[in-house]
């Protein structure tokens, strides 16, 4: 596999028939079978996790994968890899990004801008550009995904002082897409 | 416990939830709606849950919840 700095797939996995998860479960290494197998209030997230597993053994040509494993942050990682991923998901959109450094990405399909929750995640400068933007939910969103992009970067938790996290870091670089009412980042280093 | 539950069924209508629901376990929740829930607790219970009350096992079941609000209402 060739990466220059970085390349990204992007699956929309909903349209999966239930005989092809079940197929692909079956092929599943124990660790990663073990996680799936627990999923039962979340159907949704058991087939992300499926799919995202073959999508990064395809992209980065693996016949061995008894190194997958997580890490302490629950980020999924080949311990021989020579690249890194990062993986995201929103509805059944799931989008992997790789590269030779570190990297993180994030999609969010559009959120609502509204006063008190965005008030948790925005300063007082980006809260005011937003607010008099043309479009206040999908800049929120773009601002979601950077600042998220930059914590899966570092490796995520189950929550981050969102708010005081710059995307103007000058270690590191943020490119943020949109498209349709999706918006997504990835975040590397500089 | 009631409380909790609604508040959590207003972040995530689509999951029915009880007292056991294995919410971090299961990801039913993303980084936004924990986000809304923290917001929300905070508000509807008048107390203030810190970044560092969030970790897996004060937010993986309703119950687990409704202990860490006891806590906070406790020390205030």
């Amino acid at each position: 596999m060739r990466i220059k700095n970085y390349s990204f797939v992007v699956y929309r996995y909903g349209s999966l028939s239930e005989k092809r998860i079940n197929a692909l479960f079956n092929e599943l290494p124990t660790a990663r079978k073990e996680r799936v197998k627990n999923l039962t209030d979340n159907p949704i997230y058991r087939e992300f996790l499926i799919v995202e597993y073959f999508i990064v053994i395809k992209k980065l040509k693996r016949k061995n994968t008894d190194d997958f494993s997580y890490n302490e942050m629950g980020k999924p990682f080949f311990e021989n890899a020579e690249f890194y991923f990062s993986i995201s998901h929103s509805n059944d959109i799931l989008i992997v990004a790789f590269s030779k450094s570190n990297i993180g990405v994030d999609v969010q399909y559009l959120l609502p801008f509204q006063n008190e929750v965005s008030r948790l995640v925005c300063n007082d400068d980006e809260f005011n550009l937003i607010a008099n933007s043309k479009n206040p939910d999908l800049e929120f969103t773009k601002l979601w995904t950077k600042k998220e992009s930059i914590v899966k970067f570092y490796g995520g938790t189950l929550y981050q002082d969102t708010k005081n996290i710059l995307t103007n870091n000058s270690d590191l670089k943020v490119f943020t897409k949109v498209k349709k009412d999706y918006a997504m980042s990835i975040c590397l280093m500089r | 416990m009631e409380k909790i539950i609604e508040i959590l069924k207003r972040i995530k209508p689509t999951v029915n939830f009880d007292e056991n629901t294995k919410i971090v376990d299961n990801k039913l929740l993303n980084s936004f709606e924990m986000l809304k829930l923290v917001n929300e607790l905070n508000f509807e219970f008048d107390i203030e849950i810190l970044p560092l009350d969030i970790i897996p096992q004060n937010f993986n079941t309703p119950a687990a919840i409704m202990a860490l609000v006891e806590k906070h209402i406790d020390e205030d």
